[in-house]
């Protein structure tokens, strides 16, 4: 039997992704702090390591990159001069083709890829620097071949000036799953201690009885009758033999509650210690933002220096997961938008280099990450001018809004600019993304910005996403949880305060009319007989705030959080399940995906038929593709959908049917005959009467001109061929489909 | 068949999974009841069997889902073979039982009416199923063996537990 490897990829791309990711970091510091010893004996380790795990697996490609490279640490080390500025866009362009390179053997692709172009260019570096300065090249070159102690194979003790002894990792890997299955168990084990408390009290019922029949005892012994002295002597020592029992049970009683509380405090520390596990330093996502400032600063031709803080501060790997692209597209934002070119800002009185801070801190059970940058601020007043143009409101409402009610319009999905290619993008995404990235995860966001001395975006977020603060709430005989979070009110509404409007029922919360529907409408299960009081509550998605009308509200309770899977990966309803102290299952309601439920299911009292929300009209959206199989192919994931779908086979077809019909959205291929699909785009653009219609651009032309024209037509997403999945297409048909109905409720 | 018996089973089919196969290929098939007719999967397939008290509905969910139940701690989604396999919903009152699966990635499992015994099934005994079965019925096993109890249904669990 031949030996098997695959075992052991996953392992190495787990490994070779931190070491990559290391590398990249001393890099970086010794491009910012040049001759840097220990940065250079760092990244000559890392560089080593990783080509001893590539050739012990037979991965040549990455083996012979990364031995290219520790050639040339090997050389800088004797003669710091050969890592020049001008070398290091030729080994950050070999990082990035390891890191690429790596992810395609997490994918599965084993095959090695071409290295050849970068291993030359790699070696031409070190050849030109011998042809510089060769004398003192070729002394450090000799004095590394005759010294064995400075072979490369034992990098860590042949480091001069190394800042660190070989550290030796305290640390050990370990499957989720493994991690999970004991996560299962901390929860099982407050249902042990549970029982154990029944026990308790029925213990205590018996020792009550005990003692009464032992009171009865001696009652009898001492009656007035004592003719029968045996008797009575009998009856006296069945008594002290219950009086003993009884002490005894007593005894008993109160070290078994000792042991109870014991056993509590130790579940709970046990719990703990669960979800501590799942806890990492959010350096493994901000360790790379250094790199990528640095190449974004290039990019749009800025100058950045970032400062990280609180790189060690812990959050639960899942957050940390989810939270890094959002993070990126926020630091991109602040970049491009933020930090004003090196000339602007010297003219304004500001050092040339923009300042960004990315910090963590932990406040009580909260982490706050903080993006600060020094640039040009949130212009309120263009702000208000863009939301009264844009009619999310009326005028003399903005007016009134405050400082805060306006930056949260930058959050409105495709509210910022729509020329800018990082509005939204088929895969990338928006701010409006962002803000719902961090709610999903419980957290929330903030802006603070001064105009022309910079802005601060917070994100709050939850430590851990195992435990979950919920609302138990009751509809149709069953229990559901709704996350705290997601909650603004609790309020008790009488029947004549539920007003019906022509949407259907609404109640005045804080003077704002909040439309109200039960969950056991949202649900479909049966209803509970409407009581004289009703409880609201008033809770708030991504797309606003609505009313919940359920049975009963218990209490407030802090869960261990499980993801729904099998067949129940996919529905939206629901975002986990929990278990309750008794063992009993709550399911764990999702506030965005009820939000939409509440804008389908009949509102509560039933509501008039002219109403808008309850029956929605159907969605129609065109396709435009002049492949049939493509255009088929979407055709059914969205008729599944529920919209109404149909193509037209090139831009001039697309323009007909858009001027015989009302359409809610395009789709569109680029390549095709007669008219293409930016050609298409601009026209939509510029036609009056179809400008608001959303445009989804898919295509197989991936390249950043592609894209970037795509954006300047005026395309609201951009979604690639080969990414296509049905998941992704309906997001984002769904997300632009929401927006263009909102806009049109106000026109 | 009360669990503490198929446990058994279990650790005496995972204690000769170690042994070469023996001459005629026979595998063991967990037998259980949906109703009057007996259905199997494969012992091999089968993590533990348990009887639950509550399965915990999801509104919303496809038909197929049972809901989810608590078995030691861990949540677990629970199939609804009755309605996968397009038989008339249980009419019994006594509390089902779970037959816990594994191999399939996410916790599942599969709500039965009772546990009817462990066969020994010979590959060769195995038939198709019968013409009169509805295809999409049909569809869902991988053919019948006779055994003491009657005609066995084997799952085709792959295809069962794509709801």
């Amino acid at each position: 039997m031949s030996f098997d490897i695959s075992v052991f990829v996953g392992k190495f791309v787990e490994e070779a992704r931190d070491r990559v990711t290391a590398l990249g970091v001393a890099l970086l510091r010794l491009e910012q702090t040049p001759g840097a010893m220990d940065a250079i004996g760092e990244a000559m380790r890392e560089a080593h390591s990783i080509k001893g795990a590539a050739q012990m697996l037979g991965f040549t490609d990455l083996s012979q990159i990364s031995h290219q490279l520790e050639d040339l640490f090997v050389a800088a080390r004797q003669n710091p001069s050969v890592l020049d500025s001008d070398v290091f866009d030729v080994v950050f362009s070999a990082v990035d083709q390891m890191s690429a390179r790596v992810d395609q053997l997490a994918r599965g692709q084993m095959e090695a890829v071409e290295v050849g172009e970068i291993c030359t260019r790699l070696a031409d570096l070190l050849v030109k620097r011998d042809r510089d300065s060769e004398s003192e090249d070729k002394r450090g070159r000799e004095g590394f071949s005759q010294n064995p102690d400075e072979h490369p194979s034992r990098p860590l003790s042949s480091v001069p000036g190394a800042a660190k002894a070989p550290e030796l990792r305290q640390s050990l890997r370990v499957p989720v799953e493994k991690l999970d299955r004991l996560a299962h168990l901390a929860p099982e084990m407050v249902v042990q201690s549970l029982k154990a408390f029944e026990r308790h009290t029925e213990l205590r019922r018996l020792e009550r009885m005990l003692s009464r029949l032992r009171d009865r005892v001696r009652e009898a012994r001492i009656t007035p009758d004592s003719a029968d002295l045996d008797r009575g002597q009998q009856l006296g020592e069945y008594a002290d033999a219950l009086d003993a029992v009884t002490r005894r049970m007593r005894e008993f009683l109160v070290g078994f509650s000792d042991d109870r509380v014991r056993l509590n405090l130790i579940t709970e520390e046990l719990r703990q210690s669960v979800i501590e596990l799942t806890m990492l330093p959010v350096a493994s996502v901000f360790d790379a933002f250094p790199r990528a400032v640095r190449d974004l600063a290039r990019t749009f031709d800025k100058d950045i220096d970032i400062t990280i803080r609180g790189r060690e501060t812990e959050l639960d790997k899942k957050i940390i997961e989810q939270i890094a692209e959002p993070l990126i597209h926020l630091i991109r934002n602040a970049v491009d938008h933020g930090i004003e070119t090196p000339p602007d800002r010297v003219r304004i009185g500001k050092p040339a280099a923009g300042q960004l801070v990315l910090s963590a801190e932990q406040q009580g059970n909260r982490i706050l990450i903080t993006l600060k940058d020094d640039g040009r601020g949130i212009d309120p007043k263009m702000l208000r001018a863009v939301a009264i143009q844009r009619r999310v409101a009326p005028a003399s409402e903005i007016d009134r809004w405050s400082q805060e009610q306006v930056f949260d319009l930058i959050f409105q999905p495709g509210f910022s600019t729509r020329s800018s290619a990082t509005d939204v993008s088929g895969r990338g995404v928006g701010m409006d993304v962002v803000k719902s990235v961090v709610e999903r995860l419980g957290g929330a966001v903030r802006v603070q910005s001064d105009l022309d001395k910079g802005t601060a975006i917070t994100l709050n977020l939850p430590l851990s996403l195992a435990l979950l603060r919920v609302v138990l709430l009751e509809a149709g005989e069953e229990l559901y949880a709704l996350p705290t979070a997601a909650i603004r009110r609790i309020l008790q509404v009488g029947r004549d305060e539920i007003g019906q409007l022509q949407q259907g029922a609404v109640a005045e919360v804080d003077g704002e009319h909040i439309p109200l529907t039960a969950l056991s409408a949202m649900l479909n299960v049966p209803a509970a007989p409407a009581a004289v009081r009703q409880t609201v509550l008033v809770a708030e998605g991504s797309d606003g705030r609505f009313g919940i009308l359920v049975d009963a509200v218990h209490e407030e309770q802090e869960l261990v959080f499980k993801e729904l899977r099998g067949p129940l990966r996919n529905q939206k309803t629901f975002t986990g399940a929990a278990l309750l102290g008794n063992g009993d299952i709550v399911p764990i309601l999702d506030v965005n995906a009820l939000f939409d439920l509440a804008s389908r299911a009949p509102t509560a009292e039933a509501a008039p038929a002219a109403q808008r929300r309850a029956a929605p009209r159907v969605c129609r959206v065109l396709v435009v593709d002049d492949s049939l199989v493509a255009g088929e192919l979407q055709k059914n994931i969205l008729l599944t959908a529920g919209y109404e779908v149909e193509i037209a086979g090139d831009g001039v077809e697309a323009m007909d049917c858009l001027r015989q019909k009302e359409w809610d959205l395009i789709i569109a291929d680029v390549d095709m005959p007669r008219m293409t699909g930016f050609e298409l785009t601009e026209r939509v653009r510029a036609d009056e009467h179809l400008r608001d219609i959303p445009v989804i651009i898919v295509t197989s032309r991936d390249t950043v001109d592609d894209r970037r024209r795509g954006f300047e037509v005026g395309a609201d997403a951009y979604v690639l061929k080969r990414e296509f999945d049905q998941t992704q297409l309906l997001d984002t048909v769904r997300r632009l489909i929401g927006r263009s109905t909102r806009q049109s409720t106000h026109a | 068949m009360e669990p503490e018996a198929i446990l058994a089973a279990i650790e005496q089919q995972r204690d000769s999974d170690a042994e070469p196969p023996p001459e005629q290929e026979r595998v063991p098939y967990l037998g259980f009841y949906l109703g009057g007719d007996v259905y199997g999967l494969p012992l091999e397939q089968l993590r533990e069997v348990a009887r639950v008290s509550q399965v915990r509905r999801v509104p919303g969910a496809p038909s197929g889902v049972a809901g989810l139940v608590n078995l030691r701690g861990e949540i677990l989604c629970a199939l609804d073979v009755r309605a996968i396999l397009g038989l008339p919903s249980q009419t019994s009152t006594e509390p089902p039982f779970l037959v816990a699966l594994r191999g399939f990635g996410d916790p599942l499992g599969l709500i039965v009416d009772s546990i009817a015994d462990i066969y020994s099934v010979a590959l060769d005994d195995i038939e198709a199923p019968p013409a009169t079965w509805p295809a999409e019925r049909a569809e869902c096993f991988i053919g019948t063996a006779r055994v003491a109890s009657g005609l066995m249904g084997l799952l085709d669990l792959a295809r069962v537990t794509r709801v």
